[in-house]
């Protein structure tokens, strides 16, 4: 128990995941498991685009995931998505939260 | 665990609760679009078929295990329907099993979709009887069937709102309550099916507005 609550302290010290946004943001793509729209995140969050951008960049930075421009049914848009890392973060820290509830 | 960690925690659950509450909602809104069109495009079908007499009296004469292949042909676009809809229900799946859900039931998401598809196939065992007979008691039969898979598709959009991810609003009540009368009488009253088209239609527009406009 004490290696699970220290190990999941460690784990959300790390600058990617020290920010409930961007762990939230993380969980979502991981469930999602395909491409999500920066318009529907900035939407979705309600919070200033420079901060969404500076959170995704952080996230892209460690490989957790990915955006590109795709066609979209609305047009051209930017894209986000969980990378394999990002998959395996996201699956080791809910697998702790689970063990800790 | 420190108040920070817990603080963190509770935030990237609201986050991610944010998130995926919208995107189940947008793919609710396209279920209701992509099902609303069917009657339209069953009809556009047969009347297709009806403008060249030769084609309509093939697909009607021309039997494939005594069904004949103007059915057939209805089942297979039924088919790719059911296809895209069980791309909906992926997502609805993985949404449920993610741990922002907290009144989580303790039937699998695995069961529904057991008991989900033997509707389906239950649904073209009434189409295909159809075809095959005109008397009354088996039209009561065909009836009877087809209010069972209604009722197991109206049951299943309820699981999907007792999840609490997506409130249910008025236009889901109109949407399913709707589908639970007129879907069975569309048999016998083909208007039924195009009067649940537009109110599916008018369902998956609002939906999608409701994910534009954030509400």
């Amino acid at each position: 128990m004490v290696d699970e609550v220290d190990e999941l302290i460690r784990m959300l010290k790390d600058k990617a995941l020290s920010s409930g946004v961007r762990l939230g943001i993380l969980i979502a793509l991981y469930y999602i498991d395909g491409y999500v729209t920066f318009t529907d995140l900035h939407r979705d969050l309600d919070i200033p685009k420079s901060s969404l951008h500076q959170h995704l960049s952080i996230l892209q930075e460690d490989g957790l995931v990915e955006f590109k421009r795709a066609i979209t049914p609305l047009g051209v848009r930017t894209v986000v998505k969980i990378t394999d890392k990002g998959k395996t973060v996201i699956k080791k820290y809910l697998e702790l939260v689970k063990r800790l509830k | 665990m420190s108040s920070d960690v817990h603080e963190l925690i509770r935030v990237s659950n609201d986050t991610a609760r944010r998130i995926l509450s919208r995107e189940l909602r947008k793919a609710i809104g396209l279920y209701y679009l992509l099902w609303g069109t069917y009657p339209i495009v069953i009809a556009t079908f047969y009347a297709a078929a009806f403008e060249f007499s030769e084609v309509y009296y093939y697909l009607i004469q021309f039997n494939v295990f005594s069904i004949p292949m103007i059915y057939i042909i209805t089942m297979v676009i039924a088919t790719v329907y059911v296809f895209l809809t069980y791309r909906f229900y992926i997502t609805a799946h993985r949404v449920y099993r993610s741990p922002i859900i907290t009144n989580r039931r303790r039937r699998s998401g695995l069961t529904w979709t057991v008991i989900y598809t033997v509707a389906i196939i239950v649904y073209f065992i009434v189409i295909a009887s159809l075809t095959k007979s005109n008397n009354d008691y088996d039209n009561i039969i065909a009836y009877m069937l087809t209010l069972a898979f209604a009722v197991s598709v109206v049951l299943n959009n309820a699981y999907l709102f007792r999840s609490s991810v997506v409130k249910a609003r008025y236009y889901d009540y109109l949407a399913n309550a709707s589908f639970l009368i007129l879907f069975p009488l569309s048999f016998m009253y083909y208007f039924g099916g195009y009067i649940l088209s537009l109110i599916w239609i008018y369902a998956g527009a609002r939906s999608l507005l409701e994910v534009i406009s954030g509400g």
